[in-house]
């Protein structure tokens, strides 16, 4: 069960993910010492947190004359409904709503309890308005009975220096891949978990390579919460005992051990032996940035409406070229490359940060191979 | 500290994938992290921890020093200055 305190974080989570994914203030993300963000808020980003915040503790939509008072609407409504809702974009960047009941998180902290006995502390690098954070920085502790630290992740002398031994560190894979390119090492009996998604398996081992005792990675998702896990790179994760999972049809269905409701999972799948599975493919076309949910085609209509742009294509990098979106532009006629300056500045003001190509390539048309079928650029 | 701060925007350039954008453009006082300024975000600021590390020698000792520091090239240009060792 949640506390006033565990909520206040929540909120104060929600408002630095606003400022920074809306690019009002990118750096908001790591400022996670200052519980006192709200009366600094602009005034669009606190009515979308009021928003948003009555979507994640299922109340109607109200304002609040202070933080206080949010914060205790917010916990009222949780002990109230003993439910806390999360929320990913859908293609269209409208919020899809999966809500978790005490009961689950109850479930799955008992499920987990067994991988996290060494413990003694956790580090936690994950904001807790989103499931993994929620999870790991929130229900864990709680479960576990111990301290929770929360720093910003950025790879800082400080927080190198303050780990210790029974530390578990939760990160994701694109802080850990700037942690092993600083070339950092963990001191003793430190493990490190990963989710969000795949942790590349280069990553893993570079990371017990720096001294991490342990690498834990969960795999699941906001809509199904923690399904699966595993501690080495190339193996399958396997399946946590609470859920059952049918292979019935052609993907794998999962249901929580007591609930009669088949759910499919985020991801086409391969299983083994009914308990282990390892995800190959999205089901729907989003790709992650820096854990976050995006869909390059929603990035692709925004562009095409440009009116300088004649047609587009928009897909994640490959590893080589970097961790964000790139586009590719065939210009209407009567505009060059210079307008790129001001193609950005039309983008920023509809999408989110890591919504936002970071290459831009110009053509003659869209590039295609001898076949006809198009190709990367 | 006019020289420093070529050098910032020459490091940025060269580091920090700016999506097309003319860092020539970006003003000493224009800030980095909004998109009123250079419009860098969350990734960036761990890629410019690695960049200053590896240049200048410099770590982080705290989030507040980022958040001063980071604020724009003025302020960059100065942590640099105090604090490099190479």
């Amino acid at each position: 069960m949640l506390n006033r305190s565990d909520i206040s974080h929540i909120l104060n989570d929600l408002f630095r993910t606003e400022l920074a994914t809306g690019q009002t203030d990118s750096l908001a993300v790591f400022d996670t010492g200052n519980d006192n963000i709200w009366e600094t808020l602009p005034t669009e980003i606190k009515q979308i947190c009021e928003e948003k915040a009555a979507l994640i503790f299922g109340y109607m939509m109200r304002s609040f004359s202070s933080f206080e008072r949010m914060t205790d609407y917010a916990y009222a409504s949780y002990l109230k409904n003993q439910q806390i809702s999360f929320f990913v974009q859908d293609v269209s960047g409208a919020p899809k709503i999966y809500t978790h009941t005490a009961n689950m998180t109850w479930e799955e902290s008992r499920a987990l309890i067994p991988l996290f006995k060494q413990t003694k502390r956790i580090v936690s690098l994950v904001p807790t308005n989103y499931f993994y954070g929620f999870m790991f920085s929130l229900i864990m502790p709680h479960a576990l009975q111990i301290p929770v630290v929360t720093l910003p992740p950025l790879p800082m002398q400080s927080w190198q220096t303050l780990l210790q031994h029974g530390d578990l560190v939760v990160g994701f894979p694109l802080f850990w891949k700037y942690w092993l390119r600083g070339a950092n090492h963990f001191p003793a009996g430190v493990q490190v978990l990963s989710s969000t998604q795949l942790c590349p398996d280069e990553t893993i081992n570079g990371l017990l390579n720096a001294g991490a005792e342990r690498f834990i990675e969960i795999y699941g998702s906001t809509k199904t919460g923690c399904v699966a896990w595993r501690e080495k790179a190339n193996t399958m994760f396997e399946i946590l005992p609470f859920w059952d999972i049918s292979l019935k049809e052609k993907e794998p269905l999962l249901r929580r051990a007591h609930v009669n409701f088949w759910q499919r999972l985020p991801d086409h799948a391969v299983v083994k032996n009914e308990r282990f599975l390892y995800p190959t493919a999205r089901l729907d076309a989003s790709v992650k940035i820096a854990g976050m949910t995006v869909y390059p085609k929603r990035t692709e209509e925004e562009l095409a409406s440009h009116p300088a742009v004649k047609a587009c294509r928009v897909r994640l990098m490959r590893p080589d070229e970097g961790d964000r979106l790139k586009a590719f532009i065939v210009l209407n006629e009567g505009y060059g490359p210079e307008q790129i300056g001001e193609i950005h500045t039309y983008l920023s003001k509809k999408l989110t940060t890591h919504e936002i190509p970071r290459t831009f390539t110009f053509g003659e048309m869209i590039p295609t191979s001898a076949t006809g079928k198009e190709t990367d650029w | 500290m006019q020289p420093i701060i070529a050098e910032l925007k020459a490091l940025l350039a060269s580091g920090i994938n700016l999506g097309g954008l003319d860092i020539g453009r970006v003003g000493a006082e224009d800030p980095l992290f909004t998109k009123q300024g250079l419009g860098l975000d969350s990734i960036d600021a761990m890629e410019l921890c690695l960049l200053l590390q590896k240049r200048y020698g410099i770590s982080l000792e705290s989030i507040q020093q980022g958040w001063d520091s980071f604020k724009n090239l003025t302020t960059l240009a100065e942590f640099v200055e105090s604090n490099r060792i190479r």
